[in-house]
This record gives C-alpha cells, sequence and structure tokens, in this order.
C-alpha cells in the first residue's frame, strides 16, 4: 500500500524533518506511528496523502510514484483516503452534517444514500445530536469526533489519523480505536500517528514504527 | 453533472448574498461599464437609422452642357439606362426647369425675363436604386457621371449625411476606447473582489483540497459569484439605460420636438439587450476565473 525508499525531507536544512526512511506498509495493516512532538510524525503523514513532496527519495502509494502524481490527479489519491487532521479542518461556515457529507458530494453520492450514510456515521460517533450545528459551537472533542467521521465516511482504502484521540477523554478515545480497528477488519489499511504508549496498547494486531528526531529508531 | 452545477449556483449565489458589500462594488463598476457601452450602442444605433432614413432620398443631378446636340442626348440617355445604380431617370428641359423656378418662387417670375435668356441648364434627375443608396456608392457613380460626354456638372446632396457618418465614426473610436479601458477596470475590479472573498475563505479551500475535491469543484461556487455578479450587473443596467432614454426622449421631445424626436426614435433591440447582459456575465467569469487561479495550486 505503501512503499518508502530512502525518503528525506528538510524544511530547513539545519534540521531535517525527516531523514533516510524505508519502509512497507502492506495492505489491510493497521500501524502506529510513534514518537515525541517533532519526531517527523505529522511530517510522515503528509507526505502519503502528498501535502508535502519529499526533498529525496521515493514514495510508492498503491504503486503509484505520488512525487510524479500531475496536480490534476491528486484529488484522486485523496479520495481514496480519509484523513483525520491534527486541528480536524473542519469548515467553519458549514454544519456537521454538511462537513462530513462534502466528502460523498465531490464523490457524486446521491442526496439519499448521502443522508443516510452521514446520518449513520454521525451516530457512530456519537454527535448526530448536532449535526446541525456548526464546527465552533463544539468543543475539542467533540469537532474531533466530526473529523473522523468525514475521515471514514467514504470508505477509504487508507485512513490516516494524526493524533485523533488528542482531545478525547481514554472511554472514548478506545471508542475511536475501535471504530479504526472496525474499518481495518473491513479492508482498510490504517496508519496512526500518536505521542500515546496507552494507545498503542489497545490494538492487538499491529504494527509500530517508532520515530526520533526524523529517523526510525524501532519497528516492530 | 447537474448536481455540480446545481451546488455551484447554490454556493455562488449563498457566497454573494453574504458578501453583500464587496460583491455589491463589484457589480457598481460593472454597471458603469455596461452603460457607457448601452449609451454608445443607442447613439449609433440611431444614428444609423438616420442615415439609413435620409439615404434613402437620395437624388443625383446631372445638369447637361447648353449646346448638346439632338444625338448625344440620345447617346447619354442610353448611357444612363445602362447604368447598374440607376432606377429611373427623367429628363428636365431647360424650358421645364424655367417653369419649375416660376412655381416654387412666383415674387421672381420676372427674374429670367430681366436678364433676358433662360438661365437653367436643362438636366437629368436620377433616382439610386435601394442597394446602392450608400454615401460610397453614390460618390462612385457621380464620379462616373462627370466623365461622361454632355455633362457639365453632377449634384447629390450627401453632405449632411457623410457629416453625419464622420460623426458615428468618432463616436465609435470613442465609445470602443471608452468601453475598453471600463471593461477592462471591470474585469480587474470583479477580479480583485473575488480574490479577497477567495482570500477570506482560502482555509477552506485548502480543506476542500485536502479532502479530495477537484479544481473545479472548489473554483465551481466562485466562478457562478462573478457570473452572477456580471449577469446582476446586465440586467439593472439594461433598466437604467431604458430609463435614461425615456427621461432624454421626453424632455427633447418637449423642447425640441421634430429634429431630436426624430432622433431618439429607437431604443436598443434585444440581441442588444442579451448582449449587454451576456457581455457582463463574461466579464465576471473572466475576473473570477483570473483570481481564483492561484488558490488552486498543489
Amino acid at each position: 500500500m505503501i512503499q518508502m525508499f530512502n525518503v528525506f525531507k528538510n524544511y530547513d536544512p539545519m534540521s531535517p524533518a525527516l531523514i533516510d526512511i524505508s519502509l512497507h506498509i502492506r495492505k489491510g495493516e493497521f500501524v502506529f506511528v510513534s514518537g515525541p512532538s517533532g519526531a517527523g510524525k505529522t511530517t510522515f503523514l503528509k507526505l502519503i496523502y502528498r501535502e508535502e513532496l519529499p526533498t529525496r527519495g521515493h514514495i510508492l502509494v498503491n504503486r503509484r510514484n505520488i512525487a510524479k502524481l500531475p496536480p490534476s490527479k491528486i484529488p484522486y489519491l485523496r479520495r481514496s483516503m480519509g484523513i483525520v487532521f491534527q486541528d480536524f479542518k473542519l469548515l467553519n461556515n458549514k454544519t456537521i452534517f454538511d462537513n462530513v457529507s462534502f466528502v460523498l458530494k465531490i464523490l457524486g453520492v446521491p442526496i439519499a444514500i448521502t443522508k443516510k450514510k452521514v446520518f449513520n456515521m454521525l451516530r457512530m460517533v456519537d454527535i448526530h445530536h448536532k449535526m446541525k450545528s456548526f464546527p465552533p459551537q463544539l468543543s475539542g472533542g467533540e469537532q474531533q469526533r466530526v473529523a473522523i467521521a468525514r475521515a471514514l465516511i467514504n470508505d477509504p482504502a487508507l485512513l490516516l489519523a494524526d493524533e485523533p484521540t488528542g482531545n478525547l477523554d481514554p472511554e472514548l478515545s478506545m471508542e475511536i480505536m475501535r471504530l479504526f480497528e472496525e474499518a481495518n477488519q473491513k479492508g482498510t489499511t490504517v496508519v496512526v500517528a500518536t505521542h500515546n504508549p496507552a494507545l498503542i496498547g489497545c490494538i492487538s494486531n499491529k504494527r509500530v514504527i517508532m520515530l526520533d528526531k526524523g529517523r526510525i529508531v524501532k519497528y516492530y | 453533472m447537474l448536481r455540480a452545477i446545481r451546488y455551484f449556483l447554490r454556493e455562488g449565489w449563498s457566497s454573494l448574498w453574504h458578501n453583500k458589500g464587496a460583491n455589491l462594488l463589484s457589480i457598481a463598476i460593472i454597471i458603469v461599464s455596461l452603460y457607457v457601452l448601452g449609451v454608445f450602442l443607442v447613439l449609433s444605433t440611431n444614428f444609423n437609422h438616420i442615415i439609413e432614413r435620409w439615404s434613402e432620398d437620395v437624388q443625383v443631378n446631372i445638369f447637361l452642357d447648353e449646346n448638346l446636340s439632338e444625338p448625344a442626348l440620345l447617346y447619354l440617355q442610353e448611357r444612363l439606362s445602362i447604368l447598374p445604380e440607376i432606377g429611373e431617370f427623367i429628363y428636365i428641359s431647360k424650358q421645364e426647369a424655367l417653369q419649375r423656378f416660376q412655381i416654387l418662387f412666383p415674387s421672381l417670375q420676372t427674374l429670367p425675363d430681366e436678364i433676358g435668356e433662360n438661365p437653367f441648364p436643362s438636366s437629368y434627375e436620377l433616382k439610386i436604386k435601394k442597394e446602392y443608396q450608400t454615401i460610397d456608392g453614390v460618390r462612385g457613380l457621380a464620379s462616373r457621371l462627370k466623365s461622361l460626354d454632355g455633362v457639365k456638372e453632377v449634384s447629390y446632396d450627401l453632405q449632411w449625411i457623410e457629416r453625419l457618418s464622420t460623426v458615428m465614426k468618432l463616436l465609435r473610436v470613442i465609445g470602443i476606447f471608452l468601453v475598453g479601458v471600463l471593461v477592462f477596470s471591470a474585469v480587474s475590479t470583479t477580479a480583485n473582489v473575488i480574490k479577497l472573498l477567495a482570500y477570506a475563505r482560502k482555509d477552506e479551500i485548502d480543506i476542500m483540497k485536502l479532502v479530495g475535491a477537484s479544481s473545479w469543484f472548489i473554483k465551481g461556487p466562485f466562478l457562478v459569484e462573478g457570473m452572477l455578479q456580471g449577469f446582476i450587473a446586465g440586467i439593472i443596467s439594461i433598466g437604467l439605460l431604458y430609463l435614461s432614454y425615456r427621461l432624454v426622449a421626453y424632455y427633447l421631445a418637449l423642447s425640441y420636438n421634430l429634429l431630436f424626436g426624430f432622433l431618439l426614435f429607437t431604443f436598443l433591440p434585444l440581441e442588444y439587450w442579451l448582449g449587454i447582459i451576456g457581455g457582463g456575465t463574461l466579464v465576471g467569469l473572466i475576473g473570477s476565473s483570473i483570481s481564483i487561479r492561484k488558490f488552486l495550486r498543489y
């Protein structure tokens, strides 16, 4: 699903964000990318969804070299993914329902199906009672759940989550991880970036990539 | 496809409504340019009508040499009959010309007797066929007539028409220049307004890109917003033009009953209305597509 070959990423030549990363994440795997703040976890994910380009090296997603992907094809790459951003990235002038349904609108899913799917998804993350609210009216945890609902709504082949439980209490965090696990069991490849070791412990069949100062320090 | 268009229209309209202030500025500038364009179109349409109408009455007179022999006159008559521009022609003898003069100016009836001879030359009055009733057509015919044997002088009353068409040419040049400047300013205002709106929604655009929206999906509502600005401006400017036309026609008819009543006899035809509204929509589309481009780079 994801292959990296000697990938380097420098925002600033003096302090590289990622150094010589080579790995292979197979289809259907559940992978944690772990490490302290500043280890390069977010950059790692950004390279996969082509928000950033590697300074050196090659990245293949679904066997396509994404550095060579023409700009017009980037939306299609992202439509095959669900992404949970650390800062949620919700559209503040749209309701919770519209935020989640937007992804299906892009895909041209009929309205009747969209309504049903979105309502079910919002119920799964326990935010359906606020579907007519706007993101600024919600707490951080609630917004995070909306972001997760949006990421899962189109049954993506690949789910990328950047600190997806950062604002959630332990109970809800477990619930969200169960959702990810469920998606994984349906065939979605899941990559979760987290600095929380407790979260890693709650998934049994997983791999962990430990990053520190941009390098892979442990891989199990 | 239809769903996408519906989405663009809904989003474009909603943004137009939510950002009334900035959009009104843009609409006002487009109105000004379309209004000026419309004024020039009304003027040139009416001048064209006048020229056409006056040209219909164009008559060419040729005055003949004094001592033209009978065979020469017959030959001339034959030549006139084969000229394609001439519809019909009548011969006015010296005597007939004198009689006409005496009818037209009864107080000067004795003048020829006082001079001692009939001073009027014999002539032909030529009616020009409709398709040749143009300034260039009449001028060309006159110069050919002048070269015929026995023709002393050719006269045609085209001075007014020539002057009017010069004025019209000038008006057209000024109009094109002025409308060009105004259209440019309308496009750049629309571009800047849409750029401001897009800038205010930059985060939103970035999020759309991150969740897989295509460029078209993102820019569609902005393009619709620009087009709506132009469309609304087009309709308002047609309304304003018509109002001004009625007002000017009314006041001029009061002051200079005949002349200007004649001058302002038509408003713009329907295809011009559509042209102005379409032009406004195009201005909005161009402006918005210029400005949104830079926000869509990956």
